[in-house]
This record gives C-alpha cells, sequence and structure tokens, in this order.
C-alpha cells in the first residue's frame, strides 16, 4: 500500500508539474490582433486625429446615405421634377410609401456618428498633451466633436424635430438604454451650447491648408451657430454670429468665372465641406447602371450613361426663380435648363478611373455644408427681420453682382422675399432650400406639390417634417411616431 | 496463467502415449477462425489456426488438447487417436462479448455497466460507400443524429445535428453564392464535437464564417473511412459532460485503427464506379422556348401590351437570337470514382505498428468539380517497459477540390445561376462563341480553379500503469492544417474583357496537451470504484492571407498581378483562442449491478471577459441491471440483459459567429467607407481615410463588449433502456430525453441610440423534447446458412423556443429565401407567410375594402382573377406585414434510417435505407422557375424584361390559372394584368412536405472460401457491387427532397445528389 501511495504521490506532482507548465494565462487572456479596442485606443494624439478623421467619415456616409443630403434638403422644395420612382414621391410632399426608402426614416448612421463623437468628447480630454505631436491638435479636435455633435443634431432637428440626446458613448452593452425623443428645443438649445465650447476650442483659419473647410475651425463654428439662431428666430444672435464669420473669418467670395472651383471644393468660400476626392482616394462612384446615384448628370458629363436623368430640373421652378438671363449662374450651374431634361451641373469633376474607355467615372466635388455666399444671405434675412434693411440690401447686393444681376433696391417684406430667392437661387442643390422654405415658411409658395395641409405652416405637427422608420420600434418601447405620421405608416 | 497452472496441475494424473497427428478446422459456427490457439493442455506445446482456421499438431496419446480465442469459451478435447478433420466449434462467450468497451471520453469502460446515451457505429457498414467524408455516411445509422447531405459535391460538409437543431440566428442566408450566405450556412447548425483519436477537432470552417471565402471543403473528408476502428457518439449530457462546454450538440468520438501484435497484416481494398449523370427537370430549348414565351403573351395580351414585343422573341432571322445552347447538358457529366486502401500493421510485445494509405478520387457530376484524398497514417506503439506505453500518431492529407468554372457550390462567375436554381438559366437563344462556350461547360483549361488542404498531425500517446490500481496517461498534439483557394478568370470570359485572380491562403495550428489520472479500487468485494481527473489545455491559431486583382490585361498571367491599385484588395487576420479544461469523473458500481457515474468539468474559454470564462458542466448518471437480479435468473435464457438508465447534467456552447474577442469593443480601422465609395466592377471598397486620414471609428455591428457574455448552458435529462435477448440476438435501446437550453447565445438588437445594430447576448431559451429507438434483430439462429439481419433506428425530435429578448416578442427573420419567425412556444424557424388560400378565379372575387371602396391591393397592384388570394389576417383591408402567419416547421420532427443483411453461404445483400419525416420545405426552386416568367419589381423597363432574360421552364403539368374561372393551384403567368408579386417568396403556397424515404445503398457481395483463395496466399478475398443513391420516395415539387438547406430551402442552387455505381474488392494478407 506504502508504494502504491508513493506511486500515487509521484504521479499527481507529475501531473501538477505539467497544469504548471503550461496552463498559464497566456492561453486564455488573448487581444484582438485585427483591431483596436477601447482599452488601448485613444492613448496618443494619432489616436485622437484617427478617430476625428472617423467622425468625419461617419458624417460623410451619413449625409449619402440614400442620397439623404440633398432628399431632405432638396427634393422636397420642388427643385427637380424626379422622375426616380424611389425619390418622385418626396418631391410631392409624401415622405411615406411602399417606394420610400425606410433608410430614410431611420437614425442607425446618424447615432453611429453619435457615439464616435461622444467617444472623443469623453476619451480625448483624457490623453496626456505631451502624447500629441502637434499640441495644438486636443484641443482643436475636442472643438471639433462638439461642433459635429451640434451640427448633427441641428441637422436631424430640421429633419425630424424631436431626437433622442445620446450625449455620453456606450462602452458596454449595460449601458446601452432606449431613450426617449427630446423636444426640439431641448435638442437645439444643446447645440448652442456645445458650439460655445466648439467656438471656445477652435481658432480661425487652418495651420495646414490642406485641412481647409474639410475640417471644421471657428468660422464653421460661428456659421452653424447663426443657421441655428436664425432658424429659432433669435436674428439678433445669428446677424452677431454670421457678422464673426464674415469678419473674422478670413473667408472671401470667389470671382463668378471660378463658381466651379467652389463646387469642387476648399475654395476661399468654402466654410464648412465635406471632402470628396477621387486623387485622395475618396472620389464618388458615379457608374451608370452600377449604383452609383448622380441624378442629375447624363451624357455629355456622365460619358456612357446615356439619356437616363434621375432627377431633371423642374422646368416651373427654374423659370420662376432664373428669371434674369445675364445671370452667370444659368450656365455655371445647369445644362440645356429649359429642356425636359435640364442638368444641374455644380457637381460635374468627373475623372475617368479607366481613362478614355469612361465607363468608370468618379466625381470630386465636396459636399458644400456653410459657404460665405450662403451666410452672406443668411445675415441679410437676419437683418432685415431686425429692420436693418439698408445693410441687409448691401450683402445681398454683393452676391447679387457677383453673378451679374442688377442690384436689387427694396425694403420689408418685398426684401424678404428677394433674399429668400437669392437664396433659393444661390444654393440651389446644396441641401439649404427645402429649409429656407420651411423657416420662412414659404415652402407650399414654390413647391406647388406640398400640400398647404401637410404643412401646417410650419409646425412642429406639420408634415414638413419626417416620419421614423417603424423598424426602429421593434425593440424600443420608448420611441414615438413624428405627430403628423402617426398612424399613417 | 494462473488457470493454466491450475491446469497443470490437474492435468498430471493420466498416463501418456505415443504421438499422433491431430489436424482440423477451427469454426464458430458459420465462419473458420483464424488465430485461435491449439495447445496441448497444460505445456506450452502448441500452434495457432492459419488464415483458413484449419491446424495440424503432434499430440502424445492420453493428453488433450485446449482450443482457445478471445470471445469464446474454450475447448478442451482429450486425443486418444491421430485425427485428421476435427471440426471444432466453439461457443461465443456471453460474459465475454459483454466486456466490449466503449470510449467515453479519455477512458473506456465496459458496454455493460455504461449508464449514459451511447451510441456505437460499426465502420465495416460504411467502408464500402463511396464517398469521402464519414459524418455524411452516419446518415441513417445512429437514433437521434440527423444528417443531410444537402449538397452532392464531393468533400462538402453536410449538416449533422444530434437531438435537434439549438443554434439560433437572428440573420440567415440561403444563398450560397455570397459571403452572407456562406457564413450563414456554415453555422446553422449546432453540429457535434468530433474527437479523433482523443484530440478535439475545430471543423468551424473560419473562411466561411469569417470571410465568406476560403476553401469550402470538410475537414473531416481528409480521414479515411478504412482507417476508422470505432466511432461512438455520446449523445446525452452525462457522457458529453466530460467535453462540458462544447457537448451540448453531442460529442463523436473516432478511434483509429491501431496496430496489433502478431502476424504482420496486410489488407488492400479498391473500388471503382461512376457517379451518374442527373436526371434534369426540362428546360424548352431553342424555338420552342420562343414559341412557349410567345404562346404566353398572347394568350393573357392585348393590343396594347402586344404592340411593343421583344426583338429577341420576334426576330427569330437574328443570328444573335435564334441559338439553341443546352446550357445544362453541356455542364453535366458521368464522372469516375476510384479508391485504393492499402494497410499494413503488426509488430510484437515491444512494438506495434499500423501504416495506412488511402487515395481516392470522384469526379463530380459537374464537369471539373470533385475530389482527389491522399492519406498517409502511421500509429506506432512502443512498450518501454511493462507499465509504460508510448504510442505515436501521425496522420497526414492532403485534399484537392477543384470547383467547377459554374461553381454551384458558391462563388462568382460569369455565368451565375445554377442547373434547377431559382436564379434562371439565361434564354437559351443568346449567341455563344465557342470559346464562351467551352469556358462554361468546363471544356477549357485557360481559367485556374485550384483549391486544396494539406494537414498534418503528430500526436504522441504516453500510457502508464503507474500500480494496478493507478495509471496515468498524457496526450499531446499538435496538427497544422493549411488550405489555399487559388483562382484566375481570364479576361475573354469577362464582361469587362479584363482578368480577374484571386488568392486565399489560410493557416491553422491546434496545440493540445491532456493528463489524465486514473484510481481504481475496490471496497469489500462488491463496491467498485473508478476514479478519473485530468486537465486539458487547447490553444488555436488562425491566420488567413487574401489577395485579389482585377483588371489583368493578360490571360498568360494567372496569380494575382496587381495593375491597378483601385480594383485590387487584400488583407491578412490573425484568430487566437485557447481552452482550458479541469474535470473529474467517478463511477461506481455495487455488484456490477448498480452503477453511478458522476462527471464535473470547470472550463474556461479565452473567448469571453475575464470575469466569466469559467463555466461549470456537471452530471451524474445511474443505471441498473435488472436482468443480474435474482428475480430473474429464471428468464437467462432468453433474457441477457435488461437495464435501466437516467442521466441528468448541463453542457455548454461557445458563440461561433467567428468572433473570438466578443469582450472587446473592437474599432473598425480604416472606416473610410460612405455609400459611394466602392468600386463598380469588384464592389470593393476603395475609401479607408478622411481627407488622407486613416479613419477609425468603432465596429458597429457586433463589436459594442458585453462583459457578462457567457457560455450557453443545456440541462438535459435523459432516461434510457437498453434490452438483450438470445445470446444478443435481439437488441433494443430506447432513451427519451429533454434539453433546456438557458442563456443561449443569440445576437440581441441593440438601442439605436448606440449606434450599434447587434449584440452576441445569453438571450434566447430552447427545449428539445425527443425519443429514439434502435432494434437490432438477427432473425436466424448463428447455425443457420441463411441469415438476415436488421438494424433499425428512429428519432422524434421537437425543438422549441421556450424564451426570447425583449419580453418575449417574436422575432422576425428576414434574409433567407423567404421569412421566419422566432416565437415563444413554437419550433425554431418557422416560416412566416401570407396563408394562400388558393387563386382568384375571376376578377370579381377579389375583395373590395368597405371603407376605402378600393379592391384589395398589394404594393399598390390591385388584385384581379388568377391572382394569388393570401389572407387578410387582421381585417384592416390590407395586406401587409401584419398579415404573415408561422406556416411551417422547416427542423425534420422524425429521422432515422434501417439496414436490411441478407447472406446465405457466400453472398450477402445489404439494404440500406434513411428516412426523414415531418419535415415542411419551402420551394423556392417552383418559384423561381415561375416567377422569372412574369415581373418581378417595380422598376423593370419592360414588363417582358423577365420573360426574355429567363430560360423557360417545362410547364406541363404546372396547373397555373390561365382563363377567368379557372379553379388553378398557381397564380396566371400574365405579365401584364394583376398584381406583380404574384410569385413572390412570401406566400404559404410554396410550403410543401419534405417527407422523404432514400434507398440509400444497395450492395451485393460475395466473399470467397477461405480454402478456395489460400493458394493464392490470401486469407479473405471479397468482390461486391453497390449502388449509392438508389432511389428516393418524396412527394412530388422538388427534384430532391435531401437537397434541402438548414433552413428548409430547396432553391437549386446545390449541388445534385449522384447516383453511383462501384464494383469493389477487398483482400487480406
Amino acid at each position: 500500500m506504502t508504494t502504491y501511495l508513493k506511486k500515487a504521490v509521484i504521479g499527481l506532482s507529475l501531473m501538477a508539474g505539467l497544469f504548471g507548465a503550461v496552463s498559464c494565462k497566456k492561453i486564455l487572456d488573448l487581444e484582438p490582433h485585427d483591431s483596436t479596442f477601447t482599452s488601448a485606443y485613444f492613448t496618443n494624439g494619432e489616436d485622437a486625429n484617427t478617430a476625428i478623421a472617423g467622425a468625419y467619415a461617419l458624417l460623410r456616409s451619413t449625409l449619402l446615405n440614400n442620397y439623404s443630403y440633398f432628399t431632405y434638403g432638396d427634393a422636397p422644395a420642388g427643385e427637380f421634377s424626379i422622375s426616380d420612382a424611389f425619390y418622385s414621391p418626396i418631391a410631392g410632399g409624401q415622405f411615406t410609401g411602399t417606394n420610400v426608402s425606410s433608410g430614410l426614416w431611420n437614425w442607425q448612421s446618424n447615432y453611429q456618428l453619435m457615439q464616435q463623437l461622444n467617444l472623443i468628447i469623453n476619451k480625448v480630454p483624457q490623453i496626456d498633451i505631451n502624447k500629441f505631436t502637434n499640441k495644438d491638435d486636443k484641443l482643436q479636435i475636442i472643438g471639433e466633436a462638439y461642433f459635429l455633435r451640434a451640427y448633427m443634431y441641428f441637422y436631424m432637428s430640421r429633419v425630424w424635430g424631436d431626437v433622442p440626446l445620446k450625449l455620453t458613448p456606450d462602452l458596454d452593452l449595460s449601458t446601452a438604454k432606449n431613450i426617449p425623443r427630446s423636444p426640439a428645443a431641448t435638442v437645439l438649445s444643446q447645440c448652442l451650447s456645445d458650439l460655445r465650447i466648439a467656438a471656445a476650442d477652435l481658432k480661425y483659419g487652418y495651420a495646414d491648408v490642406s485641412q481647409t473647410a474639410v475640417r471644421a475651425n471657428k468660422g464653421s463654428a460661428m456659421a452653424l451657430q447663426a443657421h441655428i439662431k436664425e432658424w429659432l428666430g433669435d436674428y439678433a444672435g445669428c446677424d452677431s454670429a454670421a457678422n464673426a464669420v464674415i469678419t473674422q473669418g478670413g473667408y472671401a467670395l470667389v470671382d463668378s468665372a471660378n463658381y466651379d472651383k467652389i463646387f469642387v471644393g476648399k475654395s476661399a468660400e468654402g466654410i464648412f465641406e465635406i471632402n470628396i476626392n477621387y486623387s485622395q482616394s475618396e472620389g464618388y462612384e458615379a457608374t451608370p447602371n452600377y449604383g452609383g446615384y448622380v441624378p442629375t448628370l447624363s451624357y455629355p458629363f456622365l460619358a456612357n450613361k446615356g439619356s437616363t436623368l434621375e432627377w431633371p430640373l423642374n422646368t416651373s421652378y427654374y423659370n420662376k426663380l432664373y428669371t434674369d438671363t445675364n445671370d452667370i449662374r444659368i450656365r455655371k450651374f445647369f445644362y440645356q435648363p429649359t429642356s425636359s431634361a435640364g442638368q444641374t451641373i455644380k457637381y460635374s469633376n468627373v475623372t475617368y478611373a479607366d481613362g478614355s474607355a469612361k465607363n468608370d467615372p468618379r466625381l470630386s466635388n465636396n459636399i458644400i455644408i456653410f459657404r460665405l455666399a450662403d451666410i452672406y444671405l443668411l445675415r441679410a434675412e437676419a437683418l432685415n427681420k431686425l429692420g436693418r434693411d439698408g445693410e441687409a440690401l448691401t450683402l445681398l447686393n454683393k452676391i447679387r453682382t457677383r453673378v451679374n444681376t442688377t442690384p436689387y433696391d427694396g425694403t420689408g417684406t418685398a426684401l424678404a422675399t428677394a433674399i429668400l430667392e437669392e437664396r433659393l437661387r444661390e444654393l440651389f442643390y446644396e441641401g439649404q432650400s427645402y429649409y429656407d422654405l420651411v423657416r420662412t415658411k414659404q415652402l407650399p409658395n414654390y413647391n406647388l406639390n406640398f400640400s398647404k395641409d401637410q404643412f401646417m405652416d410650419g409646425s412642429p405637427k406639420g408634415g414638413w417634417l419626417w416620419p421614423v422608420d417603424p423598424g426602429m420600434f421593434k425593440d424600443d418601447f420608448t420611441l414615438t411616431q413624428t405627430p403628423y405620421w402617426q398612424g399613417k405608416l | 496463467m494462473v488457470l493454466g497452472t491450475i491446469a497443470v496441475k490437474a492435468q498430471d494424473a493420466p498416463a501418456t502415449g505415443p504421438a499422433v497427428v491431430v489436424s482440423g478446422v477451427v469454426k464458430d459456427g458459420s465462419e473458420t477462425l483464424p488465430g485461435a490457439s491449439v495447445v496441448v493442455t497444460g505445456t506450452t506445446l502448441g500452434v495457432t489456426t492459419d488464415v483458413a482456421g484449419s491446424f495440424s499438431l503432434k499430440v502424445p496419446t492420453g493428453k488433450s488438447i485446449t482450443i482457445r480465442m478471445l470471445g469464446y469459451i474454450p475447448q478442451t478435447i482429450n486425443i486418444t487417436e491421430a485425427k485428421s478433420n476435427l471440426i471444432i466449434v466453439l461457443k461465443t462467450d456471453q460474459k465475454m462479448l459483454n466486456e466490449v468497451t466503449v470510449g467515453i471520453g479519455y477512458q473506456q469502460v465496459s458496454k455493460r455497466t455504461v449508464t449514459a446515451a451511447i451510441t456505437t457505429v460499426d465502420p465495416k457498414t460504411i467502408e464500402d460507400v463511396p464517398a469521402p467524408t464519414f459524418d455524411a455516411l452516419l446518415q441513417g445509422r445512429v437514433a437521434g443524429l440527423d444528417v443531410q447531405n444537402f449538397s452532392g459535391e464531393p468533400g462538402v460538409s453536410s449538416t449533422v445535428a444530434l437531438r435537434g437543431n439549438t443554434a439560433v440566428a437572428r440573420s440567415i442566408s440561403s444563398d450560397n453564392t455570397t459571403a452572407a450566405g456562406k457564413a450563414s450556412l456554415a453555422r446553422a447548425v449546432s453540429g457535434p464535437l468530433y474527437v479523433i483519436d482523443g484530440v478535439p477537432q475545430t471543423t468551424d470552417d473560419i473562411a466561411a464564417v469569417s470571410y465568406g471565402s476560403g476553401t469550402g471543403t470538410d475537414v473531416l473528408a481528409g480521414i479515411p473511412i478504412n482507417d476508422i476502428a470505432d466511432i461512438a457518439i455520446l449523445k446525452d449530457a452525462s457522457a458529453a459532460a466530460i467535453y462540458g462546454s462544447r457537448g451540448s450538440s453531442g460529442v463523436i468520438i473516432i478511434t483509429t485503427k491501431k496496430g496489433v501484435a502478431g502476424k504482420t497484416r496486410i489488407n488492400f481494398s479498391t473500388y471503382h464506379g461512376i457517379t451518374e449523370k442527373p436526371t434534369l427537370d426540362k428546360v424548352l430549348i431553342g424555338t420552342a422556348e420562343t414559341e412557349a414565351k410567345m404562346a404566353l403573351i398572347q394568350h393573357y395580351g392585348t393590343y396594347n401590351t402586344l404592340k411593343d414585343l421583344p426583338q429577341i422573341l420576334t426576330d427569330s432571322l437574328n443570328p444573335a437570337f435564334n441559338n439553341a445552347n443546352d446550357y445544362r447538358k453541356g455542364i453535366y457529366q458521368t464522372g469516375l470514382i476510384d479508391n485504393y486502401d492499402f494497410a499494413i500493421s503488426g509488430g510484437n510485445d515491444k512494438v506495434t505498428y499500423r501504416y495506412g494509405l488511402n487515395y481516392y478520387n470522384e469526379d463530380g457530376i459537374v464537369k471539373r468539380s470533385g475530389l482527389k484524398r491522399y492519406t498517409f497514417n502511421t500509429n506506432i506503439g512502443l512498450n518501454l517497459a511493462d507499465n509504460l506505453k508510448i504510442s505515436t500518431q501521425i496522420r497526414y492529407y492532403r485534399l484537392d477540390r477543384p470547383r467547377s468554372v459554374s461553381d454551384l457550390s458558391g462563388g462568382s462567375s460569369p455565368f451565375t445561376g445554377g442547373y434547377y436554381a431559382s436564379s434562371p438559366l439565361p434564354p437559351s437563344n443568346l449567341y455563344l462563341s465557342p470559346a464562351m462556350q467551352d469556358f462554361i461547360y468546363g471544356n477549357t483549361n485557360i481559367n485556374t480553379e485550384d483549391n486544396s488542404s494539406n494537414s498534418i498531425s503528430f500526436s504522441p500517446t504516453i500510457d502508464w500503469q503507474i500500480s494496478k490500481k493507478w495509471s496515468f496517461n498524457t496526450v499531446l498534439s499538435y496538427e497544422a492544417t493549411n488550405s489555399r483557394h487559388d483562382t484566375y478568370t481570364p479576361g475573354q470570359f469577362r464582361q469587362s474583357g479584363v482578368g480577374y485572380a484571386a488568392s486565399f491562403a489560410d493557416n491553422q495550428y491546434n496545440y493540445l496537451m491532456s493528463n489524465t489520472l486514473q484510481y481504481n479500487t475496490n471496497l469489500g468485494k462488491d463496491h467498485h470504484i473508478n476514479v478519473l481527473m485530468g486537465q486539458n489545455i487547447e490553444y488555436h491559431q488562425y491566420r488567413a492571407t487574401d489577395a485579389e486583382a482585377d483588371g489583368i490585361p493578360n490571360d498568360q498571367i494567372s496569380v494575382v498581378h496587381v495593375v491597378n491599385k483601385n480594383q485590387s484588395t487584400a488583407f491578412s487576420d490573425l484568430q487566437e483562442n485557447g481552452i482550458e479544461t479541469e474535470f473529474v469523473r467517478l463511477n461506481y458500481d455495487y455488484k456490477g449491478k448498480y452503477l453511478l457515474s458522476a462527471v464535473a468539468n470547470e472550463d474556461a474559454s479565452s473567448k469571453f471577459g475575464s470575469g466569466n470564462r469559467a463555466g461549470f458542466f456537471p452530471s451524474v448518471s445511474a443505471g441498473w441491471i435488472v436482468s443480474d437480479e435474482s428475480f430473474l435468473k429464471e428468464q437467462s435464457s432468453w433474457l441477457t440483459l435488461l437495464k435501466l438508465r437516467g442521466s441528468f447534467g448541463v453542457t455548454g456552447r461557445q458563440p461561433d459567429d467567428g468572433n473570438n474577442y466578443l469582450a472587446f469593443n473592437n474599432y473598425n480601422v480604416g472606416a473610410g467607407s460612405f455609400p459611394g465609395s466602392n468600386t463598380p466592377s469588384t464592389g470593393q471598397n476603395q475609401s479607408y481615410t478622411y481627407n488622407g486620414v486613416p479613419a477609425i471609428s468603432p465596429n458597429f455591428n457586433g463589436g459594442i463588449s458585453n462583459k457578462n457574455l457567457t457560455w450557453e448552458h443545456s440541462k438535459e435529462t435523459n432516461v434510457g433502456l437498453d434490452l438483450t435477448m438470445l445470446d444478443g440476438r435481439f437488441n433494443f435501446v430506447a432513451d427519451a430525453y429533454v434539453k433546456n437550453t438557458a442563456q443561449g447565445i443569440f445576437s440581441l438588437n441593440v438601442p439605436i441610440t448606440t449606434g450599434y445594430t447587434t449584440i452576441t447576448t445569453n438571450a434566447i431559451g430552447t427545449r428539445s423534447k425527443g425519443l429514439e429507438m434502435t432494434l437490432m434483430a438477427h432473425y436466424f439462429k448463428p447455425t443457420s446458412a441463411f441469415q438476415w439481419e436488421t438494424d433499425f433506428n428512429v428519432a422524434f425530435n421537437k425543438t422549441i423556443v421556450t424564451s426570447l429578448p425583449n419580453g418575449g416578442r417574436d422575432v422576425q427573420i428576414n434574409g433567407g429565401a423567404t421569412s421566419y419567425i422566432l416565437r415563444q412556444g413554437q419550433p425554431i424557424n418557422q416560416y412566416f407567410l401570407f396563408q394562400q388560400t388558393g387563386i382568384y378565379k375571376t376578377d370579381a372575387d377579389v375583395p373590395v375594402n368597405r371603407v376605402t371602396g378600393s379592391v384589395l391591393n398589394f404594393y399598390g397592384y390591385p388584385f384581379k382573377g388568377g391572382d394569388p388570394i393570401w389572407k387578410d389576417q387582421n381585417g384592416d383591408g390590407v395586406l401587409d406585414n401584419n398579415d404573415y402567419v408561422a406556416s411551417g416547421n422547416p427542423n425534420p420532427g422524425i429521422v432515422g434510417g434501417f439496414n436490411n443483411n441478407f447472406s446465405y453461404k457466400n453472398w450477402s445483400l445489404t439494404v440500406f435505407c434513411t428516412f426523414t419525416l415531418d419535415r415542411t420545405i419551402y420551394n423556392d426552386y417552383l418559384v423561381g422557375k415561375l416567377s422569372h416568367l412574369t415581373p418581378e419589381d417595380d422598376f423593370n423597363g419592360t414588363v417582358y424584361d423577365d420573360l426574355m432574360h429567363s430560360a423557360f421552364p417545362d410547364l406541363s403539368g404546372i396547373d397555373y390559372w390561365k382563363n377567368p374561372g379557372d379553379n388553378a393551384k398557381y397564380p396566371s403567368l400574365s405579365s401584364v394584368s394583376g398584381t406583380r408579386y404574384k410569385y413572390a417568396a412570401i406566400s404559404s403556397g410554396w410550403l410543401q412536405s419534405g417527407n422523404y424515404l432514400r434507398v440509400k445503398t444497395v450492395t451485393l457481395g460475395y466473399t470467397f472460401k477461405p480454402e478456395s483463395i489460400k493458394k493464392l496466399g490470401l486469407s479473405r478475398l471479397r468482390v461486391y457491387g453497390m449502388v449509392d443513391n438508389l432511389h428516393i420516395f418524396q412527394a412530388k415539387g422538388v427534384p430532391d427532397a435531401e437537397a434541402v438547406d438548414a433552413y428548409g430551402d430547396y432553391n437549386g442552387n446545390g449541388y445534385p445528389i449522384p447516383k453511383k455505381f462501384t464494383l469493389g474488392l477487398d483482400l487480406s494478407l
């Protein structure tokens, strides 16, 4: 028995030895090699820099998702006689129906951007300033994140009114809770408070000129502030913010001969833009028949697209606004505008990836969000409301003379109409017109297909706001439908 | 030895006379017994019987001889005179037979005393079947094991589910031509764990799950069936608990053949045969096609719809349109199958060895597809001392599995669409250049399609019998598998005119070490105790590299050669995971009659966060051998064994979505993509930056961490009965079980404001209940020349969803061929469809909405006569998602098989059938065939687009609506009236019975009498002929009710299951 015991002890100790030799944590503590993760990321300046690039990329993705920047901002303004079955109902205010993509009602991509921004706002301040190669970057990146959060909530609030306010990142499932929609007023006041931080952190101008307009600076923040205040009816606030952009931003109107340069991007006039550039491998595919959606262009701007044109110019809208035939914009913005297939050629900077075969066109045109002409006219609108028509006229006529149209001379509501129409002309197809028409409550007068009953004079109960995706209600008991659309989907 | 000494003492009395020669044959009733020992009783003098069972020995008269053989009762015969043709018949030793052991993981136990639900399969029953993978061949052999060979492509995985599938996914896809579909199908079924020679195998197709690419070859195809000695299937939790975390879907233990000390034995077997071209559904070709299309158009047409007919239908003089391509005829072939097995084994008391070689070649029935396998398998055992043995297993295999040009099993090609496929063939009358024809029909070698896997594994095992009571065992294993998939598609066959090359390579390393210590003791005479304790460590590393280039301008090049950086992609990956297990098992019995066994297992996996790694998996089982009780002793003439068993235990499962790092908040590096950033020719994103700065953002698809994620736990209760009668001539086994899975792994939708979509979590509960029965009967006594044996098994299973996240709300699953639903209390993945109650006979039959006054419509198209009647379940006058109803269960309810073996003298006939019953399948094939004759969506340029771009099926026998008043089975085929969605994949009208009975194999064999082949130097010679997949009995509708995927979908995209005819030869030296 003792020998057995001895052997047993030997056996057990041998086994224990083997346990000890191999049973180390190495086998169980395995970290990903194919990606980075929260505790390894946000440790230095490069991480902050790639994270903010990630945020801009998500914004770009959101704005191009279902072509939504233009679908929200231009399609329901009536600028186009849309033939594409997916988008044609929208021009008449039918934001529902089987052909309208539910992606246009869905917040997924918007809140992906929010998560990214909340991560930056939460994590970048904790990074040691010495871990930044360029010490100015830290504050700038934080400022940009606050700017982008303010921009996205403003953007969403103009589309849906009330939206859930998500201001902290989700780092684990346990924090992920459904949150209800906050009133638009709360959302916009959050935007303004974010912007105050952004404006404090950011500077005018660009130390790195390659970032011109495609990264936010103080000018972008002030431009956004002007827009939000105008939207809220705070005209004095708008005036002062817009004035700061004009006087301190260092921007200049581009000569009308070089209009197309504005839409390529990074021009002297650009205040905030989204980068789309083929030479940086960030081009926009414009391939006919393969899904690249460039609905206002066809032959000859896209050599092999043929005559298909999804969003031809709405000739009655055009005829109503572009009455002055001397207007340089007519030939800079349009191709055969009076035909039934009028093309809008603001964004037609095409490079063919396959050379002379021309089957693979790529666009290099930034999405222009704010530019100086926009801020001139926005301020003019505020000044008119404040009764300072003289100053308003000066700004308006700077835009008018640039495009070779006669200076305007009027006051009061006539001036208000002139400013609005100048905005509609100047900012055609720049994702602005619908909000301009809603803000000025003029929508049914310019888009005759949008019924007054649905518009409800711009009331938050009106159908000018978009419905939210019923798919999002599936696992969310807190979510409510936009008032006008309740029971309509 | 002890018996020997006693015998010597007993035998010293009689006087001995002169030696005489005694010769004869040793038999066991029917067959001769080679290798039996014949010794002069009480001495070491003796011989063993030769291959024919005969012997010759000089024996002094007055002495006796004793004939012994393992498994038989020894016999002693007194020798008084010379005898030349003694016939000695040994009786089988039932007690010895009861000592047949079975592997239960880390140890072998007596089959008689095992208390768990374990089934063994004799590999002999499957080794002649012409198929490369043994998992496919287990179909119908084991009660409760549901094997569906849904593809006939050689070397492709079958779906294997034990006691019901519990893998539930939120999104599924049946489209095996896409990456998503491959990934979805690769993890559709909760497959069992395979343990080969003590080493748990990683059978996950990581490449398919993670990238939707790879070779798609079943790793189990690398094991030749001839090398398998034993297959045991551990079914209940008490059996599988030793493999705790991975045992919830059962464990299949494979033991390969080892060398046996004794004479060198050489076995050679081979078979050769053909795989038959399938019988295909008729498709109209050439003029017949055009005429049929025109007839359809004219039948439903009016002046307005007839005036603009497409040119392809009207211009029969145009050489571009007046062709008659029979695509399918060109693609299919009759193929050849060849298999060679060669094994040599032997050894002595110091060394034992076995070498096995195998070559298998099967041509696919689709040209240029097929499988070639080369294997080398060796096992060398060294007895270093009486109590110390080291054996080493070295296994190598190579698999070459070229996939056809038209690659029905997945992948893109210039010629998409299958041959039974729901995505249709192009019209037959289009012009095809001779080069294109050769390419499509697989008659050219200009394209490259290499798909190969190599694997080598070393596995030394140390057995140390420390003492009578203690023993120690170590298994080490290292396995390296690499596979490659290289393709080149020449520019001349592509629309773009430029070539495309892709190269995928991966390497997989698995290391394992397990140590076990066993202790055996008896307390008194009646208490037998066995304790096993051990640990197991596994580490897996996976690396993959992929490179693809499009735009290659010269077809002389056939490798990845980048000429345009925007049309090329490359990635590499590195994944690791590890598992640590500690376990203890106690086996106890009282008088060998009352049996108790318990297992405790703790597993820790690297896949979970540090707080939730360990899972505890206990089990307990008990048995009672009733037939050993005294009150049944008098029945022992017929009652050999009656055992009652019961068990309860917990087993687990890890997430299998390919994500090894679920505890981390993963980021997406290079996240610069946006709608419009793809390169159209390849569909690949080309934007990774923003303004030139690399973009990084969270991985929003599942990248949020779940610190609480842990093992899925299944609690299973099993009761069983084993009954053996008439010395094993009749055998009956029954098991009933209930398996409750809580904390089931499921992806949960997370709030939209997180930005994330889903998270892998423990969020679903399922319950499987079932009954399994196996009956084995030998109808005639062993002495009879005619023998008939039946082996029948059947299993009933029902798996339902017991709990769902978010308060049990229904989860609707889209993305497959049709819609499915998960609903509490209902089977998993039920179809969720409009209930179709018929076809509107006339326009007047369509109901009118009383509120709006308009007729019922769908997507804006009012219903008309000839459209399907879909029930408006909620009566709101609108047909939408809210009117879908749960409509049928795609999971088989009853599966089984039966084998009948008849033998008379040298002849044997075996008929093996499998069946699957109580299953509803979705006939996507019929939907596809007919739907392409009518417009499918709103955006086609002309209503005849689909009709002119698709082949035309034979409509005879299809009862579709033609004229008002028709009481038809299928909707009208009009392109111009009624809803455009009449053939949409949303109707219960496409469901049908999936029941089938397949006559799987029929084998006729002849075994030569040993005497007659002795002069050839052979000990065994058998020739046989076999037919595989002889016939299927099933409901009409689909061509093959077995070729249905795990989601119940028959879409015809798969590879038809061919009929095979082989002739084989099996000989031993």
